[in-house]
């Protein structure tokens, strides 16, 4: 288990929470009744994401156009990927854009 | 693989062909207009957070980009021109998804479940179909003469470029053939009292099949008998 301070070694990981897992979080508890009516919606974007984004992820380390190291990273690594990637940025990332985009909507058509 | 264009390219490539896909069909376009602006102020916040956030991460050492592989322009002296592109791109994807999902979803429907069930009936059907290859003559002349081809290709081990002219002569011929037939069977009989407007229908298709077919025996001809008269010789 890690430590508290343990975790400022591990940049990425700190990056996903302070700039997706805490906005991810405010936009849950306000959305909160929209999320369970469109879990169907979050579900093919988790599905999407998680088959033709990490496809895409993969794609480019494999070819070099971005890479991650090691060092800042847990260092457990799953299908050519970090796993704070596959974990942290597909899931908080996706439930990021999804909340911010069901909030844009809701102000527009009260969904 | 596109050099300097990498980054820029996989961008492209991954998120251009599902916009088209969701936009293009008048069904779900219409949908998505009626909520144009939620999607368009969400593109917007989303794109604005994203490459604000993202240089943070590089400084911070989350990931780096190889310099041959991005066109090392900056937006601002900030943030790379394609980070600004993939938030964009991404987001509005995301946004013009959730948007027409969720009008679905509201009222009872799966839009993705949908979609891929009419695929595959698509697909169902489109198999189903091949049964005409039994049921009419010429089809089966067809088919045996593209087997005789195919075989003939393989014997004599034709390069790629050879393989691609024979396929696409082979299909071409079979597909025109598959839609002669499909008008065969709407006017299926010999009448007298057809229209001139249904024969000349049926004869154009008939005529489709004859234009294909020459083709194809001229590429056949070109390709397999220099190599036929070597063999013979």
């Amino acid at each position: 288990m890690l430590k508290a301070a343990e975790i400022f070694m591990y940049p990425y990981l700190v990056f996903l929470l302070i700039f997706f897992g805490a906005p991810t979080l405010l936009l849950a508890w306000r959305l909160r009744r929209e999320i369970v009516q469109y879990r169907r919606t979050a579900r093919w974007l988790l599905i999407f994401v998680f088959t033709v984004g990490w496809l895409w992820d993969w794609l480019s380390c494999r070819t070099g156009v971005w890479r991650y190291d090691t060092a800042p990273t847990l260092g457990l690594w799953v299908a050519g990927l970090p796993v704070e990637e596959l974990v942290g940025f597909y899931l908080l990332g996706t439930a990021f854009m999804f909340l911010v985009v069901l909030a844009a909507l809701r102000r527009r058509r009260h969904v | 693989m596109f050099e300097h264009y990498s980054y820029f390219g996989y961008t492209l490539l991954f998120c251009l062909p599902p916009i088209v896909l969701l936009w293009v069909r008048a069904e779900f376009a219409r949908a998505m207009r009626e909520d144009l602006k939620g999607i368009l102020l969400s593109t917007a916040i989303i794109s604005v957070y994203g490459s604000a956030i993202w240089p943070v991460a590089i400084r911070w050492g989350c990931w780096s980009y190889r310099e041959d592989r991005i066109l090392n322009r900056k937006l601002f002296g900030v943030v790379y021109v394609e980070d600004v592109v993939w938030w964009v791109l991404v987001s509005f994807l995301f946004a013009s998804f959730v948007a027409l999902s969720t009008r679905w979803e509201k009222s009872g429907r799966d839009v993705v479940a949908e979609e891929l069930s009419g695929l595959l009936r698509a697909f169902r059907d489109a198999f189903a179909g091949f049964r005409a290859v039994g049921l009419e003559r010429n089809m089966a002349i067809h088919t045996a003469a593209a087997t005789g081809t195919l075989m003939a290709a393989w014997l004599f081990r034709l390069s790629r470029i050879e393989w691609l002219f024979v396929i696409l002569a082979v299909a071409g011929v079979m597909a025109a053939e598959l839609l002669n037939c499909a008008v065969e069977r709407l006017a299926p009989s010999r009448n007298q009292q057809w229209s001139s407007e249904v024969r000349l229908v049926k004869d154009a298709a008939a005529a489709g099949v004859l234009v294909t077919a020459v083709a194809a025996a001229l590429i056949g001809a070109v390709i397999f008998l220099p190599r036929a008269l070597a063999a013979f010789r």
